[in-house]
């Protein structure tokens, strides 16, 4: 815990950013995007700084990167790199010493590379046009920095175009442009954000090579407290463009003290934590807009703490002990309040749960599910999946991008038509598409959707998004209708204002309840949710999740959960099934997943899942390369191109068979059961 | 590749046919036909009939159409019926050399100027330079061709009187040995494609410029003029490549009206002496050669497309 | 066919998004102002000609023909004595007319083609968008001056229809590709889960979303309207005299062009200042409507 503070005597800052305040001019007004700004990042040490949207980080990255567009300005304070203070050099001068000394490595890999230059010219190019390198030798040395990016086959990626790379692959392309000038700070803006969990993990684990390697200072920015955890020294929590507090990460993951960073913390499911032991934790409302910050406290509208002074005096970022920074009056009050005691669990559901699992009625069954595309070659999105699923229970599914699982849930509820094997609901056969199927069965059977900028009509309004359900099935009108809409309102926690809103009139978390009220309206037995929380903020994802799991208490209804958040579905799943390219790998009761023995897929997925407590021990296991096409599956397994314990052979040969573990719980493997099961768990609490 | 260009040319050879029918068709649905037209509006009925007899008018559309097919087939493109003894052959080849010349002048000269425009008006975007290319690139794409041809007139034939306004060669002369008739229709017809050209390249090279890659490439500190030719320009101008394909019509629906105002010896001009002769034979092979230059050039502009920009696997 | 709901809530659409912001916009942008000006002129002037117009635009009077313009005849006469002024201000109406005409068929042909292709997709879709490709092979002016060729003496209204018909494979990629861009969306998705009807997943919850990309369309149409209505006039293949047709008045007296200027110009202008006009206009209306 005093490792930093050792860092901070020893040595000047290498970037200071002093009281630094950003505007942007929009047509009738300024915005302050960056308010008072105080922080310094010290040579080689990692700096994450965190934050929702909105909250100003990227502006902050470009600020000191000089890069803040037509109608961004500094307002005041100072940015100082190495003694030099930049804001108060021409462009031409800040650019040059930029360009020499901070590079940075942008959150959308795909875009950020030019689609029409070789990938090694865009590297190169950063020798040889400053006449450091000649041609040759700036192509030689970006084959070499593609190497220890660990990008096999390096000469030949090197004369490749951007396009033909997988996402993974650019994303280290990128990094190793960065390092390509020497740079003694390097700035990362949600480098991994795009990224499958696993591919994230080898992206985690190559930064941390490199800071060995090139000794470079790091700013890593995240909307993910998780991930920046793993990787940084420091960390600091920005909200709505101001810094609410910053410490070592061991401080602000195992005590965090402003109310922000706090509602973060407790808003992400804790591993080993599932609903019946708690409520999810959310911070009420959401983020104000920047035009309008209240006066006084910036979160004070937000935060259970607050009282007048709140409302009143803004609170600077001050020394709170041995180099903890909080901005916030009540910091001692909160420090000495306990943790929040686990609320009561609610005996009475975890009873009645335990009872319908055991013995509840099959609602949907799914027999070797096959559904593939074919366009010239054939991809075999999901290639033989079996399943069932319980009465007024959750499953959830899953897997990373390419699994088939948003496929599968496509099969299901009818938007695709399979192309083999069968669906039972409520054992009726419905392996049809959705307008062969009866209304009843559409009726039963409903879906949340993913994208809330999607999921409902921009042209339609609330009244008419909700009420169009309850039309088509009871038709009903008048008054009866308007009553019944309010009620499913209420239901979903949204007042009667938002009856005759429209969408563009809406955040994405209420985009997100009134498609669930949509769902709901029909009175289904199952609902489909595919990915509902992954585009909303954590903040927000924790009351869209509360929502859900209450709707299910009050109406019975099922659900599969299909995501690839694994502690978002250990939460709330009651059963779980791990997919890969097609197939599913294991199936069992949650606790049942979480421990060994494993299938070697899953215990890779839970070890590379970001977690915000320094006090959990996660062992890390890197895959190999990326997921196979689904055009040309391995044979065999379809895991062994990638599995740390192939066995050899017989596991590129031989499809695996099914081991049931117990009743529940079955995984698809080769390796014998006991040795499975001799496995130490991936995840150790304390 | 081999079968993206098998189903191309299929294409093309399907739309020629259908095109050849479509034409016969609407030619067949005309009022008056050339005899008519030869012999007057005072000739006596069994006079045209007879004429028609003579010219094989008289037989059912499917079999003249059939003939015609199987005599083009042959390679023999046939004779006016009007002109008489006029083989039509060199006769729209001619024609067609001297319309070439204005298309190449537009395609050779204008266009790579417009691209140069284009890019400057993107480059300086927010100026009053750019708002300046963009506004006049909107003015030179709304002008019919034969109203600037007009405006052009006025102003260098008449206010200043340095071009001639009509294009018509004297006899025994060629067509270069009277370059100065040329230059008022080629910039009449080149108009248009300027203007749109001019505008997509504008605003593509905006938008480029605005792009995420060249925000990488000015952040590693790559002088400016690099970001503007190396990393922004091929970008910018693959789309405009597009564009003028998209606008050949144009400038063919240009090249008619362009070459009835200044009397140029095109093939523009021949079509529409045809329709009014009802000459069908003319009528169809002039038609026919403009749909498949028409043909030919898109495809050309898709296959230039498709080799320039790496994102684009014909292959595959 | 469209409940009196769906209408109820296609006119809210329209009330919400050319209210109040849309002039302010419109403030904003000089060219889209000056767009909208020209081509607000040339309507009122094609309303009130008849009674704004001096002379008959058909009357001739040999003893005044030719003569530069005046008090008596502001723009000058032609070579039978008509007057200019006359002749171009009622030449506004059939002009105006037709390519109102034109822009609202061809949008319409086009939504039902471009539709029918882009919702059922396969090979519905491809069949007719090749079928569009083949009428597209034959340049526009091309295609209607031959189709026009065929009759006689064409009216405005067998003008509109040909001219809409050469349109229609142009319009008709725009509304499908209008379509494919909703068709993908999610709530289309919903739809489809609820179990509605194709009627209702294309006109209730497609269409308003389309309306905008079709109205930009719409007002380019009419743009290129103008323009290949005066050079069908120009050609000849158009309205037939003595209606007074800018473009058919550009061809009459192009051979005295440097005897008597003014036959000329002056319909040239109002072609120029009439086509510009609206594409400036359709300029504004793209840019504004792209952002709501």
């Amino acid at each position: 815990m005093n490792s930093n503070r050792r860092i901070k005597q020893e040595n000047q800052p290498l970037v200071e950013v002093k009281d630094l305040s950003v505007h942007y001019s929009t047509l009738d007004r300024e915005l302050g995007a960056l308010r008072n700004i105080n922080l310094s990042v010290y040579p080689q040490e990692t700096y994450g700084l965190v934050g929702e949207s909105g909250c100003g980080k990227s502006t902050l990255a470009f600020s000191i990167m000089n890069y803040l567009g037509e109608n961004g300005f500094v307002a005041g304070g100072e940015i100082i790199f190495s003694g030099q203070v930049l804001t108060e050099k021409s462009e031409k001068e800040f650019r040059a010493i930029q360009s020499e000394n901070i590079s940075m490595v942008y959150q959308n890999p795909s875009s950020a590379l030019n689609p029409v230059l070789k990938i090694g010219e865009q590297i190169a190019e950063i020798k040889h046009i400053r006449k450091e390198l000649s041609r040759e030798q700036s192509w030689n040395k970006a084959v070499e920095i593609l190497e220890s990016m660990n990008i096999p086959d390096a000469a030949n990626v090197a004369s490749r175009y951007p396009h033909q790379l997988s996402g993974g692959m650019k994303q280290r392309v990128c990094i190793g442009m960065a390092l390509m000038s020497e740079p003694s700070l390097l700035i990362m803006d949600e480098p991994t954000t795009n990224l499958d969990v696993t591919t994230e993990q080898v992206i985690l684990d190559l930064i941390q090579g490199l800071k060995e390697k090139y000794k470079v200072a790091i700013v890593y920015i995240s909307h993910d407290l998780g991930v920046v955890m793993e990787i940084a020294d420091r960390i600091g929590i920005m909200y709505l463009g101001k810094l609410v507090e910053e410490g070592s990460k061991e401080d602000i993951g195992l005590r965090p003290i402003h109310p922000y960073t706090r509602g973060l913390i407790s808003c992400v499911p804790e591993i080993g934590i599932a609903k019946e032991d708690t409520r999810l934790k959310s911070i009420p409302g959401s983020v104000p807009s920047l035009t309008e910050i209240p006066p006084g406290c910036v979160f004070n509208s937000r935060c259970s703490f607050s009282e007048s002074r709140c409302l009143q005096d803004e609170p600077h970022l001050v020394n709170y002990e041995n180099d903890r920074m909080v901005a916030c009056w009540k910091a001692h009050q909160i420090e000495e309040k306990e943790k929040p005691p686990k609320q009561d669990s609610d005996a009475e559901s975890k009873r009645k749960r335990e009872a319908i699992s055991r013995n509840g009625k099959v609602l949907l069954e799914l027999e070797d599910l096959k559904k593939y595309f074919k366009n010239g070659h054939t991809v075999k999105a999901v290639d033989g999946v079996s399943m069932h699923l319980l009465t007024a229970n959750t499953l959830g599914v899953v897997g990373e991008s390419g699994c088939g699982k948003t496929t599968m849930a496509r099969t299901i509820i009818g938007l695709l038509e399979p192309t083999g094997g069968t669906i039972f609901f409520d054992g009726i056969d419905i392996s049809r598409p959705w307008y062969k199927r009866n209304k009843e069965t559409l009726n039963r059977m409903q879906m949340v959707f993913q994208d809330p900028e999607s999921t409902l009509n921009p042209a339609h309004s609330v009244r008419k998004i909700v009420g169009r359900t309850l039309i088509l099935k009871e038709g009903i009108s008048g008054s009866e209708l308007e009553k019944r809409i309010l009620e499913l309102l209420q239901k979903v926690n949204l007042g009667s204002e938002f009856m005759d809103r429209m969408p563009f009139q809406m955040s994405g978390g209420q985009k997100q309840r009134v498609s669930i009220a949509r769902a709901f309206a029909a009175n289904p037995d199952l609902v489909i949710c595919d990915e509902p929380t992954s585009s909303l903020d954590v903040s927000v994802q924790s009351s869209v999740l509360n929502l859900l799991l209450d709707l299910q208490r009050d109406t019975d209804t099922s659900y599969l959960f299909i995501s690839h958040d694994l502690n978002v579905v250990h939460y709330l799943s009651d059963y779980i099934a791990v997919t890969y390219l097609g197939k599913i790998c294991e199936v069992g009761e949650k606790e049942q997943i979480f421990q060994p023995p494993y299938h070697p897929y899953t215990e890779a997925l839970i070890s590379a899942v970001p977690v915000p407590n320094p006090n959990v021990k996660q062992r890390h296991i890197k895959l190999k390369g990326s997921t196979p096409s689904a055009i040309n599956p391995p044979s065999g397994c379809r895991f062994h191109t990638r599995c740390p314990r192939k066995l050899g052979s017989i596991c590129e040969t031989q499809k695996p068979p099914s081991i049931a573990v117990t009743e529940s719980h079955l995984i698809k493997c080769h390796i014998p059961l006991e040795e499975l099961a001799k496995v130490e768990p991936v995840v150790k609490v304390g | 590749m081999l079968a993206y260009l098998l189903k191309r040319v299929g294409f093309i050879l399907i739309s020629l046919v259908v095109t050849s029918i479509i034409i016969f068709s609407l030619l067949e649905v005309m009022p008056g036909d050339v005899a008519k037209v030869m012999l007057g509006q005072h000739a006596t009925e069994e006079a045209v009939k007879s004429l028609r007899e003579e010219m094989g008018l008289n037989k059912p559309v499917h079999l003249r159409y059939l003939s015609w097919l199987n005599q083009i087939l042959h390679g023999d493109l046939g004779e006016s019926m009007y002109m008489e003894g006029v083989k039509i052959g060199p006769l729209v080849a001619r024609r067609a050399f001297n319309s070439a010349l204005l298309a190449l002048a537009c395609l050779v000269i204008f266009v790579p100027l417009s691209l140069i425009f284009g890019a400057i008006g993107g480059v300086t975007e927010g100026t009053w330079i750019s708002s300046f290319i963009s506004i006049s690139g909107l003015f030179a794409l709304s002008i019919p061709s034969f109203v600037s041809g007009i405006f052009l007139i006025f102003i260098f034939s008449l206010v200043f009187p340095i071009l001639p306004a009509s294009s018509n060669i004297p006899p025994g002369t060629t067509i270069f040995q009277n370059l100065e008739r040329v230059i008022l229709p080629a910039i009449s017809v080149s108009l248009i494609m300027f203007g749109y050209v001019a505008r997509m390249t504008q605003s593509s090279m905006g938008s480029v410029l605005r792009s995420d890659y060249i925000r990488t490439a000015r952040l590693k500190g790559i002088p400016g003029n690099y970001v503007i030719y190396k990393h922004a320009l091929k970008n910018a101008l693959l789309p405009a490549i597009t564009v003028v394909g998209m606008n050949i019509g144009w400038l063919f629906g240009g090249l008619i009206v362009v070459e009835s105002l200044f009397g140029y010896p095109g093939i523009g001009y021949l079509l529409v002496l045809a329709l009014r002769s009802r000459d069908i034979p003319l009528v169809e092979v002039i038609m026919l050669s403009i749909v498949s230059v028409y043909l030919v050039a898109n495809f050309l502009t898709d296959l230039s497309y498709s080799l320039l920009d790496p994102r684009v696997d014909i292959k595959g | 066919m469209i409940s009196k709901k769906t209408r109820k809530q296609i006119s809210t659409y329209f009330r919400d998004r050319f209210s109040r912001k849309f002039f302010l916009k419109l403030r904003r942008t000089p060219t889209g102002i000056f767009g909208l000006f020209l081509v607000l002129l040339w309507v009122t002037m094609s309303i009130f000609g008849p009674f704004i117009a001096p002379y008959s635009p058909t009357k001739m009077n040999m003893a005044q023909a030719y003569s530069s313009p005046s008090s008596n005849h502001l723009l000058g006469t032609d070579r039978y004595g008509r007057d200019m002024l006359s002749r171009v201000i009622i030449g506004s109406r059939s002009i105006l007319t037709t390519a109102l005409g034109i822009s609202i068929i061809s949008v319409f042909i086009g939504i039902v083609i471009g539709f029918t292709a882009g919702y059922f997709g396969g090979i519905v879709d491809e069949v007719i968008m090749r079928l569009m490709d083949i009428l597209m092979s034959i340049p526009s002016l091309l295609l209607a001056m031959v189709m026009l060729g065929i009759i006689v003496s064409p009216g405005v209204l067998s003008v509109m229809i040909i001219i809409s018909i050469v349109y229609s494979p142009r319009t008709a990629r725009v509304a499908r590709s209008a379509l494919l861009e909703y068709k993908s969306e999610e709530f289309v998705d919903a739809a489809r889960i609820r179990g509605e009807s194709f009627f209702h997943i294309v006109f209730v919850e497609i269409f308003p979303n389309t309306v905008a990309p079709l109205i930009v369309e719409g007002s380019a149409r009419f743009a290129y309207s103008i323009m290949t209505v005066a050079s069908l006039g120009f050609l000849g293949v158009g309205l037939r005299p003595p209606t007074p047709d800018w473009g058919l008045m550009v061809a009459e007296n192009k051979g005295s062009i440097f005897l008597a200027p003014w036959t000329v110009i002056f319909p040239a202008l109002a072609i120029a200042s009439l086509v510009i006009g609206a594409s400036l206009f359709a300029e504004f209306l793209d840019k504004y409507l792209r952002r709501v």
